[in-house]
This record gives C-alpha cells, sequence and structure tokens, in this order.
C-alpha cells in the first residue's frame, strides 16, 4: 500500500462516519417528530372531548339551575316547605323585654 | 492456483454487485413510480376529518343539543391474535357491561373486520386503558345529544347513524348546521397504527354554525307536558300544540304527543318521529269561523251587532241541513261567533261573493306552504271557486271543505288579532358561526296585510266575547283577558264524516288588549270530552296560567292589580285545596322499638327520610312536602327487600321555614 492511500482510506472512513452520524440524527429527529405529531394528536383528540365534555357540564348546569329543578329538589329531597303567608312579627316593647329580663332572673338565679 | 481463485472470487463479488446494481437501478429507476405509488397506496392514507355539527340553543340561551366524541371499535380478526382475544373480551365487558360471552362470540371468526364496540365514550375509552393490540383499532364516531330527550323533538330533529341531517331544523339547516369536513394524509406502519400525519397537507374541518332557535325551553316543556296530561285525560290518539308571538311569528313551542326522544330516534315509528304539526291537514271546524266572520266585517258587509234569524237550530240550505249544537232563535254577529252557530255563519257567507270570499282566504294563507324552517310541510287544500259546489261556501265558513295544517292556522289566526297583518312563522332567531361571528340574526317577515286594522280590534273584543260569555269559558283565566275560539270537526273516515271521531281545538290568545302570545291546542280523536270547549280550552287555560306564572315580569302590566297576589300564590291556593293546612300540623318522627313500620303520615318529608334512613328501610318519595301516604302500613313487620312508597303534598303552615 503506498502512503498517500492511507489518507484517502482514513477521510472515506471519517466521511462515512460522518454521514453514519448524521443519518443517525436524521433518524432521530423523525422518530421525534413522528412520536410528537401523535402526541399532539392525542393532546387535540383529549381537548376536543375535554371542550365537548365542558358543553355537556354547561347544559346539565343549566338544567340543574332552572327554578322547577330546584323548587323540586328542595321539596322533594330537602323538605322544605313553601310558605305562603308573611312571617309574623311580634311587637314587643324594650320595658316589656327588661321586665321578663329581670323575671328570669329571678327565677333562675 | 492463488491467482485464479482471486479471480474466481472478484468475478463472484462482481457478479454479484452487478446483479444488485441491476435489481436496483430496476427498482430506483425502472419500476421507481409503480412501487412508490404501492408504498403510498400501502403507508398513507387520506383521513377525513368530520367536522363538529352547530350547537342549538333555545332563544334564552339553554343548550338543547350538542356533540360528543365517542369512537367505534373494530378489530381485523384476520390480524388480532388469538391470545389477546380472551383479554379484549374481558376488558370490553367490564367497560361496556355487556357479557363477556358476548364479546368472546364477536372475535371467534378468523376472517375479516368486526365491529366490536359502537358508540364507545371517551370516558370509557379512558377506561379500556392503553389497548394496543394487533387488528384492535378504533374510528371518530361522533354523537348527537339532545340534552333534554323528547324536548322539542320535532322542531330540532336528529342526525341518523349514516351522519345525515333528519327532520327539524337539522335538516333544514344542513349545510349551515354540518360545517365542512376536513381531510389529513397519515402515514401507517405495516399492522394500520399511526406512524406519522403529513402536516403541510392537513386540511382542518370548520365546525358547522351555532343555531339559537326561537323557542323558549319552558314555553316547550309547559306545552308538552299539559299536552300529555290532556292526551291521558280525554284518552285522545295524538294532540298537537303550538305557540306563536302574533306580532312578530315567531315559533315560541310546538309539541306533537306522541313524539320520540331523538337520542334513540330508530326505537319509534314514523307517526311518533312525524312533526304533524306541519306535514298532517285536517278540516278546522269552527276555529275557522273567525275568518269568514274577518273577511265580512273587513267588507263591511255586517256589523256585530247585527241581529239574525237562526231557525232553532236546523236550517235546510239548499237541500243540505246545517245544524247548531245549540239551537238559538235569534242571535247578533258576536254572539253566532261565541255561540259557535254554524248556521249564523253560513248565512252571513252568503253575503260574499265567492271570488272576495276565496281571496281572503288565501290571503290569510290558506292553501300555500308558511315556509316555515322546517322540512315536509303541507300546504293544505282549498278548493278554486269554479270548483265549488252550492254548499260549499256555506260549509267552508265554518271549517269544513278546507284542510289546514295546525301551523297555517295559527298563522292566519296571528294575521287575524295582531293588527291584520300576515307574518311567515320563524324558527331561527339567530346564527353564530365558529368564530363567534353573528351570521344571521331574525326580522319579522311581514307577508301582506289581510284585514285593516279596525276589523282586526272587532275580532278581538269578538273572540274575547267567546272566552268570557260563550263555548270557549273553559279557557278563561281570571287574572288576563283571554280571546279564542273553539272548535270541532267530525274527522273524515274512509270518505265520510264520522260521528265517533273528532278534532276537538282551542286557538286562543292574550292579553286582548296587546296579543302577546297565540297558541293552538288540537287532539285528535278524544274518546272523552269531545267538544274543543271541553278537551282542548282546559289545557289552553293551563298553558296559558303555567305561562304568565313562568314569565310573570313580561306579563306583568297586563295583569289585574288585584290578582297580582293571588297569582304569586297560585299553585299554592291549588294545594290548599287538596290539602287544607289549617288542621295539619306537623308531627314529629316516632321511631319503634322493634323493625316495624313508623307512622310517617303528617310527618316533613326530610325527617320521614331520615328516619327511614336510619332505619335501614328504602324508600321513594313522591311529591314533596308532608307525609300524605305511605305504602307500607304503620307497625307493619319490614323485609329487607321492600321499598316504602311515601307520597307527600305541599301544605302551608303558620311559623314554618320556607324557600
Amino acid at each position: 500500500m503506498s502512503k498517500s492511500a492511507k489518507p484517502l482510506i482514513f477521510y472515506v472512513l471519517f466521511l462515512l462516519v460522518i454521514v453514519t452520524i448524521f443519518f443517525l440524527a436524521v433518524v432521530i429527529v423523525k422518530i421525534n417528530y413522528e412520536e410528537t405529531i401523535r402526541s399532539k394528536e392525542e393532546a387535540e383528540r383529549r381537548l376536543k372531548n375535554e371542550n365537548q365534555k365542558l358543553v355537556s357540564l354547561q347544559a346539565e348546569y343549566q338544567n340543574v339551575t332552572t327554578e322547577d329543578n330546584i323548587r323540586f329538589i328542595a321539596s322533594s329531597q330537602l323538605g322544605m316547605i313553601k310558605r305562603i303567608e308573611s312571617a309574623i312579627v311580634i311587637k314587643v316593647s324594650k320595658e316589656k323585654i327588661n321586665e321578663l329580663q329581670q323575671d328570669i332572673k329571678l327565677k333562675y338565679e | 492456483m492463488n491467482n485464479s481463485r482471486v479471480l474466481i472470487i472478484i468475478f463472484a463479488v462482481f457478479m454479484l454487485v452487478t446483479i444488485l446494481v441491476v435489481r436496483l437501478a430496476n427498482i430506483q429507476l425502472i419500476k421507481s413510480e409503480e412501487y412508490s405509488y404501492y408504498a403510498i397506496q400501502q403507508q398513507t392514507d387520506v383521513e377525513k376529518i368530520e367536522a363538529d355539527f352547530g350547537l342549538i340553543y333555545d332563544r334564552e340561551n339553554n343548550l338543547l343539543v350538542y356533540n360528543r366524541n365517542d369512537v367505534t371499535f373494530y378489530a381485523d380478526l384476520a390480524m388480532l391474535p388469538l391470545s389477546k382475544r380472551e383479554l379484549i373480551a374481558e376488558k370490553f365487558s367490564k367497560v361496556i357491561g355487556k357479557p363477556k360471552s358476548f364479546f368472546l362470540n364477536l372475535l371467534k371468526g378468523k376472517k375479516g373486520t368486526i365491529t366490536l364496540a359502537k358508540k364507545v365514550t371517551s370516558e370509557q375509552l379512558k377506561s379500556l386503558g392503553n389497548l394496543k393490540i394487533q387488528g384492535l383499532y378504533y374510528k371518530d364516531d361522533p354523537t348527537r345529544i339532545n340534552h333534554y330527550g323528547n324536548l322539542a323533538s320535532h322542531l330540532l330533529g336528529y342526525i341518523n347513524k349514516e351522519h345525515r341531517p333528519v327532520s327539524g331544523v337539522t335538516e333544514f339547516f344542513r349545510k349551515e348546521i354540518e360545517g365542512i369536513d376536513g381531510s389529513r394524509k397519515i402515514v401507517k406502519n405495516a399492522i394500520g397504527e399511526l406512524v406519522s400525519i403529513e402536516e403541510d397537507e392537513t386540511q382542518p374541518a370548520i365546525p358547522g354554525s351555532d343555531l339559537v332557535l326561537t323557542i323558549n325551553k319552558d314555553y316547550q316543556s309547559v306545552l308538552e307536558e299539559e299536552l300529555r296530561k290532556g292526551l291521558e285525560k280525554f284518552k285522545a290518539q295524538s294532540a298537537t300544540g303550538i305557540i306563536m308571538n302574533p306580532n312578530t311569528g315567531e315559533i315560541l313551542a310546538l309539541a306533537n304527543i306522541d313524539d320520540y326522544d331523538p337520542n334513540f330516534y330508530w326505537q319509534y315509528n314514523d307517526f311518533q318521529r312525524r312533526n304533524r304539526a306541519i306535514t298532517d291537514t285536517y278540516e278546522p271546524g269552527s276555529t275557522f269561523k273567525p275568518f269568514t266572520l274577518a273577511a265580512l266585517l273587513d267588507k263591511k258587509l255586517c256589523s256585530p251587532a247585527e241581529n239574525l234569524y237562526l231557525e232553532n237550530g236546523t236550517y235546510t240550505f239548499n237541500n243540505v241541513k246545517i245544524r247548531d249544537t245549540h239551537p238559538h232563535k235569534y242571535l247578533n254577529v258576536s254572539e253566532i261567533i261565541e255561540q259557535s252557530s254554524n248556521i249564523g255563519i253560513a248565512k252571513l257567507a252568503q253575503r260574499i261573493s265567492d271570488d272576495e270570499f276565496y281571496k281572503y282566504l288565501r290571503g290569510f294563507g290558506f292553501g300555500n306552504l308558511t315556509s316555515v324552517q322546517l322540512p315536509g310541510e303541507a300546504a293544505g287544500k282549498i278548493k278554486k271557486p269554479n270548483d265549488w259546489s252550492k254548499i260549499s261556501k256555506a260549509y267552508m265558513s265554518f271549517g269544513y271543505e278546507i284542510s289546514v295544517t295546525p301551523l297555517q292556522l295559527i298563522t292566519a289566526f296571528s294575521a287575524l288579532i295582531n293588527g291584520g297583518i300576515l307574518y311567515e312563522p320563524q324558527l331561527l332567531l339567530k346564527r353564530i358561526n365558529h368564530n363567534g361571528e353573528l351570521e344571521f340574526e331574525f326580522e319579522p317577515k311581514p307577508v301582506r296585510r289581510v284585514v285593516s286594522e279596525q276589523t282586526s280590534v272587532l275580532m278581538k273584543n269578538i273572540l274575547r266575547g267567546v272566552v268570557k260569555n260563550g263555548t270557549g269559558k273553559n279557557a278563561d283565566v281570571e287574572f288576563i283577558s283571554i280571546g279564542g275560539k273553539t272548535g270541532t270537526s267530525q274527522k273524515l273516515v274512509d270518505g265520510s264524516y264520522s260521528k265517533a271521531q273528532y278534532n276537538s281545538s282551542f286557538i286562543g290568545f292574550f292579553p286582548v288588549e296587546d296579543p302577546q302570545i297565540v297558541c293552538l291546542i288540537l287532539f285528535n280523536s278524544p274518546d272523552v270530552g269531545k267538544y274543543g270547549g271541553l278537551v282542548a280550552a282546559p289545557v289552553f287555560k293551563s298553558v296559558a296560567a303555567r305561562i304568565i306564572e313562568k314569565d310573570f315580569n313580561k306579563f306583568e302590566k297586563y295583569i289585574d292589580e288585584s290578582f297580582k297576589q293571588k297569582l304569586l300564590f297560585t299553585s299554592l291556593e291549588k294545594e290548599k285545596s287538596f290539602f287544607d293546612s289549617d288542621q295539619i300540623k306537623i308531627k314529629e318522627v316516632k321511631l319503634p322499638a322493634d323493625k316495624r313500620m313508623p307512622d310517617l303520615i303528617n310527618c316533613s318529608a326530610r325527617d320521614a327520610m331520615n328516619a327511614l334512613t336510619r332505619m335501614g328501610i328504602k324508600y321513594k318519595i313522591k311529591g314533596s312536602g308532608i307525609v300524605v301516604n305511605q305504602s307500607i302500613e304503620p307497625g307493619s313487620k319490614i323485609s329487607s327487600n321492600e321499598i316504602c312508597i311515601l307520597n307527600c303534598a305541599e301544605v302551608t303552615i303558620t311559623g314554618v321555614s320556607v324557600y
């Protein structure tokens, strides 16, 4: 083998290594890119699902907050009762309250 | 020797390389296009991106229809490993809720692609976990959800299994609502899994526009509930109701009972799915009399106070007997409408010429499509004067020999009471595109003036008289002025008028002084009642009263002051009559020592529930307020599976907490 042949082989091998590294890098980037695209696709699907869930929850919220529904639940599940008469206002004078308080004191102290 | 061996090896290598080069040249140069084509076919696929359908709202922005992104699972049996089938069946059985054997049965073949599970929701998909099995894959299968089930089903329509809009506004506005599908190029591997997406060649889908309808969900549910109650009470075959704003033509509610649930449309028959308010015609009977009278008043051929001889209930006209249900000797023109006299209106109709009468009826829109934004509308039938017999005009004057759709009738009736202008009925209030831009906004569409304003005022007063003094008394609501007209028409069965089957109807409006609502109630063949005044009028009354109560702010100004306070407690008054509050005192629940049924009558529902929960007794509560009845007798022994049904009623008790 001549002297000048060595550097040529060296250059060829070096070039092959560079090309291989470049090729591997391209493959890795491509795989990563595809993975990212798939993740993006999955994320978009999830986002769409969540958006649709949000819309359905809005509809459900509107449904449960209707006056009819609140009245129904208040009466059937909470046992609340409608009132038709206005509250009875009992008027008691301050003097009378003091008098009653004195009576209570006398009785229990 | 060595040289020859080397030469042979070199030759062999040379040949091999040459063959490879030739093959490579064949692949890369000669057959390159062909192989590229096959590779693209196998590895890439152009996938459709389905556009989301637009959402549908009512006029108060209540969401009525939306989409759900379900998927459908498929299995390619040729590729699906036998060892994984058991696992798939088990997972699907757990999540979908069908027996394992069902899925194993589907998966037992060796060839072909089968549909494993349809409409799998995103939650179920999540529960299935990461099922990466060769030959098992899923595709998007969007589902349309009608949130309130049957509510307004005939107006909303549905999307069928082929993703085509069917019926209702969904079909009518299909171009606007369905959007534009997109597409994308995907790269798949040998087993069909997604490897990559060609972003440059992706065309995103454009979602459809959202529709805001003129209907009011509350009015719609009131109308449907009352029609359902009426259908049961009067044992009718079917019922139809429409509520409209007479001043604009906006349809506020439209219902046909029986109806259907668009989410499960395939479970219903054609009759249930048909929007009979626009597709089915009928002879309107006496609800048609106001149109005849309006034509006469408009032409000044009679006046409301004019008296007419009514032949004591039987009138022979051109050898045909016309009868009144209630015989009268004399009535004035207003009373003829109030008492719904066929003889009176038939006599009056003879004053107008055939052509004029026909012109008025066409003017009201009879025999024409109303152009409502719904598919499948019928035009009804009205004969031309040349085809009329000698008795046609008399019969038409009280609603026979003419067929109309309920929508036509209410549209025409609106013109009668709104000042005389016919409006096109409309269903779309707004259309908003996916960017939130307003594409369409409602504007009333006046078609033509049919009668003068003066005639309209006269008609309103006459129709008020029908409810106040005449056949429509059962429609009267004490706190607001109601006007309207009853109608009872014999049905044509096998070419002759049936004496057993009737269409009973009432068309009314309120308040008379400034009509805001017009409502038509129609019952098909009621077994109980028969007359419109007995069947449809009370249903109208309930609808009107409930609408006023729900939309109190809108109608407050029309309500008599003395009744306002009363109205606030309308529902309570009803309860009072059912259950006298003065005699009721709330009891405390006394729990028995042994496991026997406690006496819960007159206890509050809340206390009763607490007691039963504490005792471990299953229960169901019907109604609200105070227990008035219990299905298990107090003191009786309770078996573990027995359910106690508590009927409750609301009563008023002084000093009790309220909401």
